[in-house]
Formats: structure tokens, sequence, C-alpha cells
């Protein structure tokens, strides 16, 4: 984001120099990295490792992916239009507790389902999106939970490819009640700041 | 309108503890580490293969689309990355050093391979803080980043999530207490953990 933490404030004053160096070192290299990136869902699972890399059945499955998420985007439009909310019909492998549709245009448009949370305190969330612009030099889309409409945490970046299309899966481990409504922005790396883009409540 | 992600939740301060006592423990605690993964995965044992992607596969791909500049390439690469693991470890010595240098070789000379491939020539995409660094400096950078990324992916969940939102969330300790309802005595106390879980592998294995 546009700010990096304050280390004293992260560790406070009392520890040995030698530990207060080592942590410094890590919380210049943590500034350094950045955040990692969310996997796209093409790679949440590993390739079979026959040592052969079929790239072709790789973008067909891409390709299958643009279609199903076309096919939910439209499924979920229609249910969002019916009122709806709530049911959940789509082949993806969580059942949604929630799904939220961002923007009211079709021609720019994200679905959130955000699935029940786990053992662990992890709740899935996949996000379907459609006529975004493809992002370069290091911009982004940020997806962020919000409350009184303001942002409050993030619960990942992604980019879109050529069509504008993608799908991806991210992982939050927050409180919904805790937040009344979803905002997509972009983020400009050149100015630091997000742009809002699509917003939604959440119910 | 834009916004630059910053809160003032204007909370009371909460007096910090006067002694923390911090406990770091090995980051491989009772787990295999890259090398021995990498050893079995040359015995072609799928199991190793498949704990090596969950810990290295968002390494690998922030890497690949540092390198790429591109989504798509960089899904490409890490793809090609993990296909010549499995190829090329049973060429790996533990002898000569530990996994992390030796998988961030394999994946940078795949990643490279995807380059020429594709007919572009082999230098690194300009990151924000390296505009006018040379090739050693940003390769520096690659490398520091994959290290934390992988050291990043073997925290306690609640440390991680803690260092995710003081580093990239933008939000402070204070607000970071608040959103988590904990009291902001138990956030430093995660955080010098975190810090000093991360320190301990970056010191040792992922050096």
């Amino acid at each position: 984001m546009s700010r990096h933490p304050d280390f004293h404030d992260l560790v406070g004053n009392d520890l040995e120099p030698g530990e207060r160096e080592r942590l410094e070192r890590v919380h210049d290299m943590l500034i350094a990295a950045g955040p990692p990136p969310e996997l796209p869902q093409e790679l949440a699972e590993p390739p079979r490792p026959e040592g052969k890399l079929v790239e072709l059945a790789r973008r067909r499955l891409r390709t299958g992916l643009v279609l199903a998420a076309a096919i939910v985007l439209a499924a979920f439009a229609v249910g969002y239009l019916l009122g709806a909310r709530g049911e959940d019909s789509s082949p993806a492998s969580f059942t949604a507790e929630k799904t939220a549709v961002l923007g009211s245009s079709p021609d720019r448009l994200a679905v959130v389902r955000i699935g029940q949370i786990d053992k662990d305190g992890n709740r899935p969330m996949e996000v379907s999106v459609d006529g975004l612009d493809r992002l370069k030099d290091g911009d982004y889309y940020t997806l962020f939970m919000t409350r009184n409409g303001k942002p409050i945490v993030t619960c990942g970046t992604f980019n879109v490819g050529k069509d504008g299309v993608t799908t991806v899966r991210l992982s939050v481990a927050y409180d919904l009640e805790r937040f009344d409504g979803l905002m997509l922005a972009r983020y400009s790396r050149e100015q630091r700041e997000n742009t809002p883009l699509l917003h939604a409540k959440l119910t | 309108m834009s916004f630059a992600l910053s809160l003032r939740s204007g909370l009371p301060v909460v007096p910090r503890l006067a002694t923390i006592q911090v406990v770091a423990e090995p980051m491989t605690n009772g787990a295999m580490t890259d090398g021995e993964l990498i050893a079995r995965v040359g015995d072609g044992d799928a199991n190793a293969f498949e704990l090596l992607y969950r810990r290295y596969s968002r390494p690998v791909f922030a890497l690949a689309l540092r390198r790429l500049g591109d989504r798509g390439r960089a899904e490409d690469a890490v793809q090609e990355t993990f296909a010549s693991i499995w190829r090329s470890a049973g060429s790996y010595r533990r002898d000569r050093g530990p996994g992390a240098p030796w998988l961030y070789a394999v994946a940078r000379n795949a990643i490279v391979d995807r380059r020429r491939t594709l007919g572009a020539p082999p230098a690194e995409l300009a990151e924000e803080a390296s505009d006018e660094a040379g090739p050693d400096e940003r390769a520096e950078a690659s490398w520091t980043a994959w290290r934390v990324h992988r050291a990043l992916a073997e925290l306690p969940e609640q440390e991680r999530r803690l260092i995710e939102l003081a580093y990239w969330g933008g939000l402070s300790q204070s607000e970071i207490a608040e959103f988590l309802d904990i009291p902001l005595g138990t956030v430093k106390t995660r955080t010098r953990s975190a810090l000093s879980r991360l320190a301990d592998a970056l010191e040792g294995e992922l050096s």
C-alpha cells in the first residue's frame, strides 16, 4: 500500500540492540520485497509431475474457466435481478454463503462469492470480473472490504487478461459482521493511490 | 475520487507491555526442509513435490511476474519451473547448499528460457524501487523478494495476517488491534514474534 509501517511503532523501544538490528533488517526486507501476488486459480493446484508441460491443455482449461466465469456471471446477474441472492447454483468447489455483484453495467462487472469459514478461520472468496482494463506498469486491482463506504482491509490484488476477464480465488480470515460492503479499486503505482471503480453492499 | 488507505481511528493509547518475551521457533518446526523435499522429489516422491509446490508456487509466480511483466506468461513460467524441478531434482546435492538457492536458480533459468522462447531480451522488468538500478541490484532485489515470500509462507496464520495488515494493508498497530479485536500488546507481541521467525528463516536455510 501507500505507506510503510514505522519500525518503532511495530516493535517498541525495549529490544536489545542486537535483536533490534536483526528485526530491522527483516523490516527493510519486507518493504523491499513488497506483497506476494495472489496466485491465479489456474495455479491453485500443483501440476501433475510427469515432467511434461502440456501448455495447450492448460490453455484449454483457461478458456474453459473464462467460459465458466461468463456463465457464472450470467447466472449470478440473473439471480441478483430476481432477488435470489444467497442461493448458490455455481459449479465452483465451495458453497457461497454470500454473493455480491459489484457494478450495475454488464459491460463492467465483478461477482464476488464468499464461502463459509473453515475450521481454521479462513473463508474462500472467488472473484470473477469482466470488462476491466488490463493494467500495466505495476498497476493492479484491489478488492477491499468496506464499512460505511470506507475501505478497511484488502482481500487481495489481481489483474485481468487482454480480454478483460479473470477469475481468482482469494482467502480472507475476517469476521464479515465487521463490514457492510465491498469495493474494487484500481491501484496506480505511479500515483500511489487507489481509485474506486465498483461497489456493492454486503448483506 | 481516490484514496490512499489510511485510517485514523482515534483509539486511546494502550500502554505497551514492559517486557515481551519473544519465543522464536525454527521455521521448519516439525516439517521437512526444502533440501529434504527436493531430495525426495528426486526419488520420485509426488507428495514431496506437492509440498514443495505449496511452499514455492507464490514465490515462483512473484519472480516470474517481476521478470516477465505478464500474468499469463508468468503462469506458464510457474508450470515450466515445477516441471523442471521434477525433472532435475535428482541432480540436487544437499551437501552443496540449502534448497532455496537451488530452487531459485531453477526458477530463474526457467523464466529466462521463457523469455528467450518469446524472443524477449533477457532483462528484468524494472521495479518501482529499482528504476535506476543495474542488473546486480535488480537480481539482488529478486533474490530478497524470493526469500521473504518463501519465509512468509511458513509463518503461523495469525502472525502472517498481522504482517500483511501492517506492511501491505496500510493499518497501524492500533488499527490492527481494533480490527482484530485483540489487545494492542498482543498485536505487538505477535508482530515481534513474526519478525523474529522471519529473521530466523532468512538467516538460516533461506540465506
